[in-house]
């Protein structure tokens, strides 16, 4: 049987065939999709989005990479972090708050410890970046922030020196006392 | 002799490939830079998060989601170069553009060992593309040989093969380098199917058309192009065959949206959103399109083989004994041309992938016309001094810095011959003719290779 015959001729029957297979198609697309949310999982979602690709490697130093520019897409959502590591090597970041998942400076830390891929942690010593671990004290103009824990303030720059470059921290602090 | 043909056609189409695959492989994972396009990395969050969780996850620059979810993630370092600080607004679930090269791309990575976000990286993502440009260009060869014969075929390929715009967007993980594949596979289904109407190749047409949109909602330009061939044709077949395919195709595309349906709301939304985006094409457009092309949201690579091709488009318009043999390139052409126009949310590279297989197929197709219609030789000169101006300077800098001004005016001599002996003869030295025409050829393809080679990310990195 010729196409043209095949179409024009299509009895009613296989004219309802046609059409069943693209609702057929439709349905197992609809149903298919629906069944396979049941799937989901909010903490395989935030692993997902939070942990390091295998291919990136872990970095001893805190200082090794910079966040190149600026939120400008946050507006007045952004807070920046200086860390000086040494006398010659320093690193600043500003971050989107909205994507800093809490409220705290530590908070803050913690969001470019994972983005830049070095250890943090807090404890009653302080904070500790890097591998060797090395203790930081930070500031906030000239106040010093011993809670880490306190709130983050929008468009400030929390500057974190190593507790070792105490002339850097010296330099720093009488930067502002003039 | 026959088999002696075919197999030095396939044995020049493996060279090719073999070019082809050799510049796209070359600096793959750096050229563009990583995050310079951040939907690579979108399009293959959706298939990972797909295979993953069951629901599209992934990073878009779109109104019309609830509940944005600020995040970083740093893969391949972006935040340390192409990222610019910015955070990605993610959402779930993601619904900008069908999930057919996300779940390509998530797949191929979720078997090389991805399961996080930065797992995908430019290197894993980027390798299914390889394969798909040089699926584009055997397809390409395919139709150009079905229409013109296999010389054409070769000569599209080729040009497709070396040229430097394609060589680095065909890389890149953009829904436009899926769809192209599965449009001409659909044409070249519905040209086998012009030559004898078996109704299987009309269904395996509609089928490859349907699969288009499934890559990206331009993809219906698939279904319209071919469904204006069937139209023209609607004399030798039957009357309601294109009317047929339609049907199929149009209801086989519409299956995307009981895949955006099933996740509620959120589909009509986002398509409401995507469909009132900013027009951000401009009114130079046409200017744009023709001369230079962004690769990314900062980088331009002008390729002289595109505005070439596009001359060629121009001057086969009207030659009326060619009209019906390239209608099967043109409607393409311009079916996308004016969805491009119409839809004209940016004027990204990516945009143009879509136009390159035809635009070489018609300067393919102008070159081995100028062969047998010799007169024709000095207006494809002219058309391959683009490539070949171009790339010198691009490659050797300013005629006086290169040294190689004695080069330029034998080309310029060389032009002046083909004019006098195309206008000025009655009776034309058709071997001379034809050797200038491969000359200028074999020049415009060394240079497009050479170009091709200096794309180092260094250079790359500069480039603006």
């Amino acid at each position: 049987m010729s196409f043209r015959a095949q179409v024009a001729c299509l009895p009613a029957g296989r004219r309802d065939l046609f059409f069943l297979i693209f609702i057929l198609l439709y349905a197992g697309i609809f149903l298919f999709s629906r069944l396979n949310q049941q799937r989901f999982d909010a903490d395989l979602l935030e692993t997902m989005i939070t942990q390091q690709g295998k291919y990136q490697g872990v970095s001893a130093d805190p200082c090794l990479h910079t966040i190149a520019g600026d939120p400008n897409s946050a507006g007045n959502q952004y807070a920046k972090l200086r860390l000086v590591c040494s006398a010659t090597r320093d690193t600043v970041a500003s971050l989107d708050l909205r994507a800093v998942k809490g409220a705290a400076w530590v908070d803050l830390i913690a969001e470019l410890a994972h983005l830049n891929n070095f250890y943090q942690s807090t404890d009653k010593s302080g904070l500790i970046l890097g591998s060797p671990p090395q203790i930081y004290r930070c500031f906030v103009e000239e106040t010093e922030i011993t809670d880490l824990h306190l709130p983050i303030v929008p468009r400030a720059i929390l500057n974190c020196f190593n507790a070792d470059l105490t002339s850097e921290i010296n330099a720093y602090l009488s930067s502002w006392s003039n | 002799m026959v088999k002696l043909k075919y197999s030095l056609i396939f044995i020049l189409l493996g060279l090719i490939l073999v070019v082809a695959w050799s510049l796209r492989y070359r600096h793959y994972d750096v050229i563009p830079l990583p995050g310079e396009s951040q939907d690579e990395y979108s399009n293959s969050w959706v298939g990972l998060s797909l295979i993953r969780l069951g629901v599209p996850v992934s990073h878009t620059g779109l109104a019309g989601y609830q509940d944005t979810d600020y995040r970083y993630i740093n893969v391949d370092h972006i935040y340390q170069s192409t990222a610019r600080g910015l955070s990605l607004s993610i959402n779930r679930p993601w619904l900008d553009h069908p999930p057919l090269l996300g779940l390509i791309t998530g797949s191929w990575s979720y078997l090389r060992g991805a399961r996080v976000f930065s797992d995908t990286t430019a290197h894993l993502v980027r390798q299914p593309l390889l394969i798909f440009s040089l699926i584009t260009i055997s397809l390409t060869f395919w139709l150009g040989a079905m229409l013109f014969g296999a010389t054409t075929g070769l000569l599209a390929a080729l040009l497709l093969a070396v040229s430097p715009i394609v060589t680095v967007s065909s890389r890149m993980v953009q829904a436009e380098n899926g769809f192209i594949i599965s449009w001409l596979l659909g044409l070249i289904f519905i040209l086998y199917y012009l030559r004898s109407p078996r109704p299987w190749l009309l269904y395996l047409a509609a089928m490859a058309a349907a699969i288009s949109v499934w890559f990206k909602l331009p993809g219906i330009v698939a279904v319209i192009s071919i469904t204006i061939i069937l139209y023209q044709s609607r004399h030798r077949l039957a009357w309601f065959t294109w009317l047929h395919f339609l049907l199929i195709s149009t209801l086989g595309a519409a299956s995307v949206i009981f895949y955006g349906l099933s996740f509620g709301s959120t589909f009509t939304s986002v398509q409401l959103a995507n469909a009132s985006r900013t027009y951000g094409l401009g009114f130079d457009i046409l200017y744009k399109l023709f001369t230079a092309t962004k690769i990314t949201s900062d980088k331009f690579l002008t390729d002289g083989l595109v505005p070439a091709a596009w001359l060629a488009v121009f001057a086969l318009i009207h030659r009326l004994p060619l009209q019906r043999q390239l209608q099967p390139i043109l409607i393409p052409i311009f079916s996308y041309l004016c969805l491009y126009l119409y839809l004209g949310s940016g004027d990204y590279g990516w945009y143009h992938i879509p136009f390159f297989p035809f635009l070489f197929l018609t300067l393919a197709r102008y070159l081995t016309y100028s062969w047998t219609h010799v007169r024709s030789v000095f207006t494809s000169f002219l058309f391959l001094l683009l490539p070949v101006g171009i790339s010198l300077g691009k490659i050797y800098g300013s005629v006086s810095q290169s040294g190689l001004l004695s080069l330029w005016k034998v080309i310029i001599i060389l032009l002046s011959a083909a004019f006098v002996l195309c206008f000025c003869f009655q009776k034309r030295p058709v071997w001379l003719l034809r050797g200038i025409l491969i000359a200028i050829f074999s020049l415009a393809t060394y240079l497009s290779l050479k170009y091709n080679l200096m794309l180092t990310p260094d250079y790359w990195y500069h480039a603006t």
